[in-house]
């Protein structure tokens, strides 16, 4: 294992995939306070009350590019393995299939990790002395940093089972990424249906001249019982999650959304090891 | 020519990807009025969940272009093609006229399953004149996608590359349109409540962030050279330059087509 995790960081730190996603990353945390502070200015000039533009909308978007590069590196990386034909070298070479798949898992989260810090590193070196420190207060900031790289484990975990179990590099490729989007577009539709409010409150407006009351009325799109567990069970699956980490900013994440990216690293370790062991390398 | 486009077909008719895909498209545009219909019974009109297949096309292009032509490099099959004596122009042209064909043939899949479900189940479409407009104008769209695609796909001799490359170049032509929409949809004047003499009172205030007519002007050329602004212009049926968006989507069809062929001409196939 041990043998397999070194030269996989070696193989790791040569990758050219590994640095431009990381410079993709790194030029996205750059110019996003960069455009906000171009913002801020245009703003100024026009004479805006409330014109100035906080570092936090700029600085919280990480997890989400994280989640989509890392499904585009994982499959090329790991995918590498098996069009390179690395993988069956590996185990003739005498290491067990959980290894390989445990060493990659690994080199797969680190990168992930790597992503993140990448663009926390460009957005608050670029950030700070543009649009001044964070409004969030640190707590909440740390809290926020640590459920977004659990997330990005656990979404490497699934990427790494897509990967591992897929021979044809294209095919894991675009099931990887299909995959990221999926569970993004998902989480911005269960935002939209779980906020959606229970009544719609009573509201006055004018009329031709004569001020109208609308009395409150029950909203037919809001979700109910069983489909709203339902939707809520989705909604804290890693990827989906990413938006209702931006959601609970201001309060802090629930507690159950590390801990339901911890079940999903482990669930589907467990099934992609137990697949694995069984599969046909050819 | 002739023969590269009969090749190219007869893989199409081959091709058990093209077959899965078609049927996901008619299943999602069978699956939209049906939903909307246990939702909202028929209080929503057909004509605004007609355009959500120009939502798709680029996502869907991007993901069966690359493994439908990628495997001409990963087979070799382009370096016959070449071998036997067909021009370089030919061969990117027959694969850019195949691509628009499978654009075609999967919004064609879509709309039909829409009008098939949706016209028992919503009634038929208020707006048949705007409806048909913006039709003709989206599968112009659908081929500007094929064109960017396929500049990327013939250029890129690794099947995964090219196809992380074009899912990857979608969202971000996504997030540019949604970016310049939202610029673009800023309400000129906005209420603000103040408080007077102890009384709450609404005005009327002018939004700084609402654009100046010429400034406005250059965000919707902006759009309307984004196949997904676009697309985003249909869902809301609010198409208001349809000229100047089929002249936009000719316009990326054009130039993609001409740097891709360009940038063919020089690669080193190995």
């Amino acid at each position: 294992m041990r043998n397999l995790l070194s030269a996989g960081f070696l193989r790791l730190f040569r990758s050219k995939c590994l640095y431009v996603t990381l410079a993709v990353m790194a030029v996205i945390g750059a110019v996003e306070p960069i455009v906000g502070y171009a913002k801020m200015a245009e703003l100024a000039a026009a004479g805006a009350e409330d014109a100035a533009v906080s570092l936090d909308s700029r600085f919280f978007i990480f997890p989400l590019l994280a989640g989509i590069l890392l499904s585009a590196f994982s499959a090329l990386f790991v995918g590498a393995e098996y069009s390179g034909g690395t993988i069956r070298n590996k185990l003739v070479a005498g290491h067990s299939r959980p290894a390989v798949y445990l060493s990659n898992l690994i080199l797969c989260a680190i990168a992930g990790v790597l992503l993140c810090l990448g663009y926390i590193a460009a957005v608050l070196a670029v950030g700070l002395p543009l649009l001044g420190p964070l409004r969030t207060p640190l707590p909440l900031t740390l809290w926020y940093i640590f459920c977004a790289l659990v997330m990005t484990a656990a979404l490497a975990a699934l990427f790494t089972m897509i990967s591992m179990l897929c021979q044809s590099r294209a095919v894991t490729a675009v099931t990887c990424i299909s995959l990221a989007y999926f569970l993004l577009f998902l989480g911005i539709f269960l935002n939209a249906r779980l906020t959606e409010p229970e009544l719609y409150p009573e509201r006055q407006y004018v009329e031709e001249g004569r001020i109208v009351t609308e009395a409150a009325r029950p909203n037919l799109a809001y979700v109910r019982g069983t489909k709203r567990a339902v939707y809520q069970f989705l909604y804290d699956l890693p990827g989906c999650h990413v938006v209702q980490l931006a959601a609970t900013l201001d309060r802090g994440a629930p507690p159950r959304l590390p801990l339901c990216s911890l079940a999903v690293i482990i669930l589907s370790s467990g099934a992609g090891m137990a697949l694995f062991q069984r599969k046909d390398l050819k | 020519m002739t023969n590269l486009l009969s090749a190219n077909l007869f893989r199409l008719r081959k091709s058990i990807l093209f077959w899965v895909t078609l049927l996901l498209c008619a299943a999602a545009g069978a699956w939209q009025p049906l939903q909307t219909y246990l939702e909202y019974q028929r209080n929503f009109p057909l004509d605004a969940i007609f355009f959500v297949y120009a939502m798709l096309i680029g996502l869907v292009l991007s993901v069966f272009l690359p493994l439908f032509f990628g495997s001409e490099y990963s087979d070799g099959t382009i370096r016959n093609k070449l071998a036997t004596g067909h021009p370089r122009l030919s061969v990117y042209l027959a694969n850019l006229i195949t691509a628009v064909f499978v654009a075609l043939i999967f919004c064609g899949g879509y709309i039909l399953c829409t009008l098939a479900v949706g016209v028992p189940l919503l009634g038929g479409p208020k707006a048949p004149g705007p409806l048909l407009t913006s039709l003709i104008l989206s599968l112009l769209m659908a081929a500007a996608w094929c064109a960017i695609f396929t500049l990327v796909i013939m250029n890129f001799s690794r099947k995964a590359t090219s196809a992380v490359c074009c899912m990857l170049l979608f969202l971000a032509i996504f997030g540019a349109a949604i970016t310049v929409y939202q610029v673009l949809d800023a309400p000129e004047f906005y209420p603000s409540l103040q408080l007077v003499d102890g009384e709450m009172v609404s005005e009327m205030v002018r939004n700084p962030r609402y654009l100046q007519p010429d400034e406005r002007k250059i965000y919707e050329l902006l759009l309307d050279l984004n196949p997904v602004g676009q697309a985003v212009q249909f869902t809301d049926g609010n198409v208001t330059r349809p000229v100047q968006m089929a002249l936009c989507s000719m316009g990326v069809f054009a130039v993609t087509t001409a740097a891709g062929l360009a940038l063919f001409q020089r690669k080193d196939l190995k």
